[in-house]
């Protein structure tokens, strides 16, 4: 999928294994816990997230069960030990484009500051 | 009813019955959900079911993101029947060793399609971290698409030319056929989701074929000089007009577009005929050419 080689999607599959490094979701739910605890800042196009989701499992980032959930069969993710490690190697890059997009930006600002 | 057309809208171009299947069953659920919430929020039935289906975007997009993503699934038989078929159509012409040949082509094209699969190899090479400047698994998972699809065409070449040129004594046949392997598994290979980690223009169905291209003409030079290989017979089967049609029809069978496929088709015979300017034999003999169309006929 050629999103997930973009920006927005590495953060999108950076904020899916996140999310499920903490217990089973189904696609709902993730959904809802990555709007909610960014405060709304997050708001992953909810139709593109099960193609994600697919091919994560396909690269077997997250495997898959179905469970009966109020009167519903659910499709319900989980993260592999390979989806951990790969969620450790998108962490470290996000953290370092982090540090380097605020080391540009101190930068810039100080040469503001210094020609104010 | 609405809900209905707008999943069946996403999940019509899904080839795998399977992932369909869920996919049909996940996105009416996420549906039911969004329906849900918005209805406690205060809103109508009948705009709560609108709005969900608003939320997960336009079905359009959905299911090209789907289609993208169903491409290693597709086990390519329309490509293998179609090679198939030419084997067979050569065998009814009297090549001899052409129906081994089909059997063998079906057999290499399987496992080639395995080897394709074998995840094990991405595994492997996260594992290792052999190389210095390689940090993290997603390098190398950005790495391994532009290896693998030269790799595993080389490797289907290799091993398909010495089952059949080298060990069934096929000639121009085994080799012809060696080649229609590696080329296959080429595309087959660029096609592998681990390009979706990349940029390359070989995810592009335009940077693929000419990529395959590519490797057919260096495969075709090689085979040029290898000594006492004829390919008068081939050159009697293989006239323009089948040329165009068989690669064009190899590159439609992966969803290629037709002026793509056109242009590939026409850089695919340019390549041939510089291969066949370069063996000597770029006008065969006239007695040949009449053998090959009473034969046709």
């Amino acid at each position: 999928m050629r999103n997930v080689s973009k920006a927005s999607g590495r953060r999108l599959v950076l904020l899916v294994l996140g999310v499920l490094r903490d217990g089973a979701l189904h696609g709902y739910a993730i959904a809802r816990r990555i709007t909610e605890d960014s405060g709304g800042v997050f708001q992953p196009g909810e139709g593109l997230l099960y193609p994600l989701l697919h091919e994560l499992e396909e690269q077997g980032s997250i495997r898959s069960h179905w469970e009966d959930a109020e009167g519903r069969r659910r499709k319900v993710y989980t993260v592999t030990p390979q989806g951990r490690g790969r969620y450790d190697d998108e962490l470290a890059r996000y953290e370092a484009e982090t540090r380097a997009t605020a080391a540009v930006l101190a930068g810039t600002e100080g040469h503001s500051l210094a020609l104010g | 009813m609405l809900w209905d057309d707008y999943v069946e809208d996403i999940t019509e171009h899904i080839r795998s019955r399977s992932r369909a299947r869920e996919v049909r069953r996940e996105v009416r659920d996420h549906l039911l959900c969004l329906r849900d919430q918005f209805s406690s929020e205060g809103m109508l039935p009948a705009d709560a079911e609108a709005k969900a289906m608003e939320v997960l975007g336009p079905p359009a997009v959905l299911a090209r993101h789907f289609h993208d993503l169903d491409r290693p699934h597709r086990p390519l038989w329309p490509v293998a029947v179609t090679v198939a078929g030419l084997l067979w159509a050569l065998g009814s012409m009297g090549v001899p060793g052409a129906e081994t040949g089909t059997a063998v082509f079906l057999l290499v094209w399987s496992c080639a399609w395995g080897l394709v699969h074998l995840r094990s190899f991405s595994s492997l090479l996260h594992a290792l971290r052999a190389h210095r400047t390689i940090t993290s698994g997603v390098d190398w998972a950005r790495l391994i698409p532009r290896a693998w699809p030269f790799a595993g065409a080389g490797a289907a070449f290799g091993v398909s030319f010495a089952l059949l040129y080298g060990l069934a004594g096929l000639a121009f046949f085994g080799i012809l056929l060696a080649a229609a392997v590696g080329v296959a598994s080429f595309i087959a290979a660029a096609r592998y989701p681990w390009l979706a980690e990349d940029d390359s223009p070989l995810r592009h169905p335009l940077g693929t074929g000419v990529a395959a291209v590519g490797v057919l003409v260096v495969m075709i030079l090689v085979m040029t000089f290898i000594p006492g290989a004829n390919f008068a017979p081939a050159y009697q089967f293989l006239a323009p007009g089948q040329h165009l049609t068989y690669v064009a029809m190899l590159h439609l069978s992966f969803g290629a577009s037709i002026p793509a496929s056109g242009v590939i088709a026409a850089l695919y015979f340019s390549g041939a005929c510089v291969a066949d300017w370069l063996s000597g034999r770029l006008a065969p003999p006239e007695d040949a050419q009449t053998e090959a169309t009473l034969s046709v006929e």
